[in-house]
């Protein structure tokens, strides 16, 4: 079994003191190598969980691992060289070229005062590369089409050369044409090893690329696993209470809604 | 990119050159013996001339420089920080609240230059944090305009409170005209108030430059700047202050001085690129260019002074009009760089 | 040498060690004063030290109020002729000065806003300034070596020295002194009378100045400290605004507030207009016909000729000498302020009878027969 990078052991969470919890008695874990999706309807606490992934909410008891480490051990730092986010909607304030703003990405690896050089230029056309924005260096970020924001979000994240990257809903609002762009650049990855978290509510784009899956209904864990086992007709009707259906054919699989 | 890099490097620093050119050009204007410029060899020649420069000019010209260059590199670092392009400190009760502290504290003991300056910038702090915690309360419009219309009602309240100051709490006089506070200008400057801000200038403008690069993640939101290992919340505290601290110290002894903050780091922006990296340099010469063009003109082109904020508001406001109404230069301008 | 010889020797002598002895004490019994040593280390009345080296021979009066320290200055005939630059002397109702100087209208003339340099440009080597004005236009001179005399003239002792310094400086003393003793003589009369009254003597008084902003108009009151309240108490009278504003400037107040003090008597000055364009207008009105001073008939406008009088411009003393026979007509039957006008500007001024006649007493016809 891959070593696991990440581990969520009995966590629970809530937005005040007394309110409701959000998320409860919640474990999962991720390996290395793997690509694994968080399904579930809206308000299930989705964002959330990736919030806590990233050690960006803190949970209120329950352990998280990086790495077999505490995760409150590591620095902001060392965070930020082991996972990256690609969020789901960042707007480009301000008139940065594409370029400019895939450096931002190195962030993790500069101390306070330093700046991008080289090597960093270097590792950012790579990137681009790797999501084929390679001729659109000098553009502006703000100006790129959704499709292309989406690729260049996902090239800074590549940027900061995360063990673990983690995507917050990447195809919501794109698209066919441009989904496929960022399905087949996410496959490209995963044949390169890198491990992928993400959430989404799309089921479909869950069996396309995903190796595990978790489904989160009302803070819970429903169901947790290898893909095939977990994305079944009947543990998404359960999640989504309507009729689903999965139709797995040679090397893709489609699920619908059976209504 | 690295020729880029250099690039940038080389127009700033002929922007720095540039610099030099003004100030000596400053130095050599005036009312004396003629308005106009005078030539080098006069002070040479005449003593007097000698002393006008090195005692009345030399002091105001260093002080623009550093009200020049800590404005907009102050309105540089907000406009980042809150990523808002709309904003400058004296939208955010910055400057009418460092008017205030250093009104309050001349009024309350006539104290050192020193405590002036300290008065001034704590005044400012509590300005910008109401500002901000007034924006993060209001119910209706998007974030830029709420920081705004916060902004705007806490500028309103410290102005009206130079006024009080000023006309209940100070029957002897010792405080400026009223003109001076909301219109800015230098005419009293003397080498030891220059020398007075030159610490704070200096260290906070060394802080803020050496931030230059960072100020970009700075103005992501905080989950963002979260993932990519910031604390953006320390980072951009210590920013604000610094670049708050330097915006007082400049009041304190000018007034408040207004649209450098807002037009500059603009102009800077368009010269090179929003990458702080370059724009905030850029903002700290051109601004130092701007104000220390904008007191020669006040102190020269009338036979008595006109107010420098006056200067500043008319030819910031007919920049900023052009600014906006004309499009981009062209469209996919590429720069056409190599890799390293 | 026999005793002889001895004691014609002293008869002849004798007239002469006389009279040497006369020439060397008589500027002692004479009073005559001294001349001037440079370099001169002079402290004025802001304590600010002041060295002159020589007499100037340039100077320059400027920055506001310029025509308060102007009006001072030409009083030193001789020194009339070393102004190179000047400020702005007329307040609305004349131009004194080019009536008094001939060359006056060749004298640059500085605005009211001048700055430091544009006073450097000129090159003086004298520049005087009201107080209020030193910190502003006068420090940044002297950091550059130029002497800068402030005058402050806002009180009989005040005015004294102040004058005596500038006599000083410009080795004029003994023209300071003939200044000091026309003031003398008539300030000594109003005070052997007034000092020995008792409060219950003295009428109320309120001393206002008008003034008019486009289409604003307020009435203002001077400080405890400015010459409008030294002349009411010189002739006479009990400031009643004196509480109200211990401050540095001109201090607004409303109609409620004059009405609360109900003086015994009110005088209004207007420092840019002659009392014909504003004076009837305001006591005509309701609310001042209901004051009880209106009722008396002991409302006046304060006379003004070029200048008014009301002010730490020469002419203050006129102002008080007005005032004390206003206030107290039994006291002063004596003064005719027609008479002391003209001996006042013949005296200082050594101008003319008939052009005090046909310049200066028409302008107060006016006010003087109220």
């Amino acid at each position: 079994m891959a070593p696991k990078l990440l581990e969520v052991e009995h966590i629970n969470y809530r937005y005040r003191p007394h309110a409701d919890p959000v998320l409860q008695d919640l474990s999962m874990s991720i390996e290395k190598g793997t690509v694994n999706t968080i399904l579930g309807p809206n308000g299930a606490g989705k964002s959330t969980l990736l919030d806590i992934c990233l050690g960006w909410k803190e949970p209120e008891n329950g352990r998280i691992l990086l790495n077999q480490q505490e995760m409150r051990s590591y620095s902001r730092r060392q965070m930020g060289r082991w996972m990256s986010l690609v969020p789901q909607d960042e707007q480009v304030r301000f008139d940065y070229t594409v370029l400019e703003y895939l450096l931002l990405g190195r962030a993790p690896y500069l101390s306070q005062l330093e700046m991008p050089g080289p090597e960093d230029v270097r590792i950012a056309h790579q990137a681009l590369e790797r999501v084929g924005l390679e001729h659109l260096q000098e553009r502006p970020a703000s100006k790129l089409s959704g499709g292309e924001h989406q690729l260049l979000m996902i090239a800074r994240a590549l940027v900061q050369e995360p063990h673990i990257l983690v995507l917050d809903e990447p195809t919501s609002r794109l698209d066919p044409g441009n989904r496929q762009r960022v399905v087949t650049l996410l496959k490209t990855l995963v044949r390169h090893g890198v491990t992928i978290l993400f959430t989404t509510h799309d089921p479909t784009l869950a069996a396309d690329i995903s190796t595990h899956a978790l489904l989160l209904k009302e803070g819970r864990v429903t169901y947790a696993g290898p893909e095939e086992e977990v994305l079944t007709g009947k543990n998404l009707s359960e999640l989504y209470g309507i009729s689903m259906e999965v139709l797995r054919r040679k090397n893709k699989t489609i699920v619908f809604s059976a209504e | 990119m690295q020729s880029n890099v250099q690039r940038q490097r080389r127009r700033l620093l002929l922007l720095l050159l540039l610099l030099g050119a003004t100030v000596a050009t400053a130095l050599l204007t005036g009312r004396y013996p003629s308005p106009g410029v005078i030539s080098p060899s006069l002070l040479a020649e005449d003593p007097l001339a000698r002393t006008l420069v090195l005692n009345l000019r030399l002091p105001r010209v260093i002080a623009a420089l550093l009200l020049g260059s800590g404005l907009a590199a102050a309105g540089m670092v907000f406009q980042m920080i809150f990523a808002n392009p709309l904003v400058e400190p004296g939208f955010l009760g910055v400057s009418q609240g460092a008017a205030f502290g250093a009104a309050v504290s001349i009024v309350a003991f006539a104290p050192a230059l020193w405590i002036i300056q300290v008065s001034a910038a704590v005044c400012a702090l509590i300005g910008l944090a109401v500002s901000y915690i007034l924006a993060r309360h209001f119910h209706f419009g998007g974030w830029v305009l709420r920081l705004i219309l916060a902004g705007i009602a806490v500028s309103a309240l410290f102005s009206s409170g130079v006024g009080i100051v000023k006309f209940v709490a100070d029957p002897m006089s010792e405080l400026p005209e009223i003109t001076f506070w909301m219109l800015g200008g230098l005419w009293s400057v003397d080498w030891q108030q220059a020398r007075s801000i030159l610490p704070v200038c200096i260290v906070g403008g060394i802080l803020l430059f050496g931030y230059r690069w960072r100020l970009n993640l700075l103005s992501m939101d905080d989950r963002t700047a979260f993932s990519l290992g910031l604390a953006p919340f320390r980072e951009r505290m210590l920013l604000l202050v610094a670049a708050t601290a330097v915006t007082a110290a400049t009041i304190s002894i000018s007034g408040i001085v207004s649209w450098v903050g807002l037009i500059v780091p603009h102009i800077a922006r368009r010269m090179f690129s929003s990458d702080g990296r370059f724009a905030l340099p850029a903002s700290m010469i051109i601004g130092a260019i701007y104000v220390v063009i904008c007191d020669t003109l006040a102190r020269t082109v009338l036979d008595g002074e006109i107010p420098l904020g006056v200067l500043t508001s008319l030819i910031g406001a007919a920049l900023f009009l052009v600014l906006l109404t004309k499009r981009r230069i062209k469209k996919g301008k590429y720069r056409g760089t190599q890799v390293a | 040498m026999n005793v002889k010889n001895t004691l014609h020797i002293s008869i002849r002598l004798f007239p002469m060690v006389l009279l040497l002895t006369a020439g060397l004490l008589f500027p002692l019994f004479s009073g005559a004063a001294p001349a001037t040593h440079y370099p001169l280390t002079i402290e004025d009345s802001l304590e600010n030290e002041i060295t002159i080296d020589k007499v100037p021979e340039r100077v320059v009066l400027a920055g506001k109020a310029t025509l308060i320290s102007a009006n001072a200055y030409y009083l030193f005939e001789e020194a009339r002729e070393k102004v190179v630059a000047i400020g702005k002397t007329n307040q609305g109702l004349g131009n004194f000065l080019s009536h008094l100087d001939n060359d006056f209208d060749k004298v640059t003339k500085l605005s009211s806003e001048v700055g430091p340099e544009q006073i450097v440009a000129h090159r003086p080597d004298l520049v005087i300034v009201r107080d209020f004005m030193y910190k502003r236009l006068g420090a940044p001179l002297s950091k550059l070596g130029i002497p800068v005399l402030s005058l402050n003239l806002e009180s009989a002792a005040a005015f004294t020295k102040d004058i005596r310094i500038l006599g000083k400086i410009l080795n004029q003393q003994d023209r300071a002194e003939e200044i000091v003793s026309i003031y003398d003589e008539r300030l000594n009369p109003l005070k052997e009378k007034t000092d020995s009254l008792s409060e219950y003597d003295k009428p109320r008084v309120l001393m206002l100045y008008y003034s008019v902003r486009g289409n604003d108009s307020a009435f203002n009151i001077p400080p405890q400290d400015w010459i409008q309240t030294y002349q009411v108490k010189v002739a006479g009278g009990a400031p009643v605004w004196t509480d109200s504003n211990i401050g540095n400037g001109w201090k607004t107040v409303n109609f409620e507030q004059i009405a609360a003090w109900d003086p015994d008597t009110i005088v209004i000055t207007s420092f840019h207009s002659a009392p014909e364009s504003f004076f009837e207008n305001i006591i005509s009105s309701d609310k001042w016909q209901k004051l009880g001073a209106t009722k008396q008939g002991r409302v006046f406008a304060f006379p003004s000729d070029f200048y008014s009088w009301a002010q730490p411009d020469v002419r203050w003393i006129l102002g008080a000498q007005w005032l004390a026979q206003i206030l107290h007509p039994e006291l002063f039957d004596n003064i005719d302020m027609a008479e002391e006008v003209r001996s006042f500007y013949s005296d200082m001024y050594n101008i003319p009878d008939s052009d005090i006649s046909a310049l200066v007493l028409p302008r107060l016809e006016k006010t003087l027969n109220q």
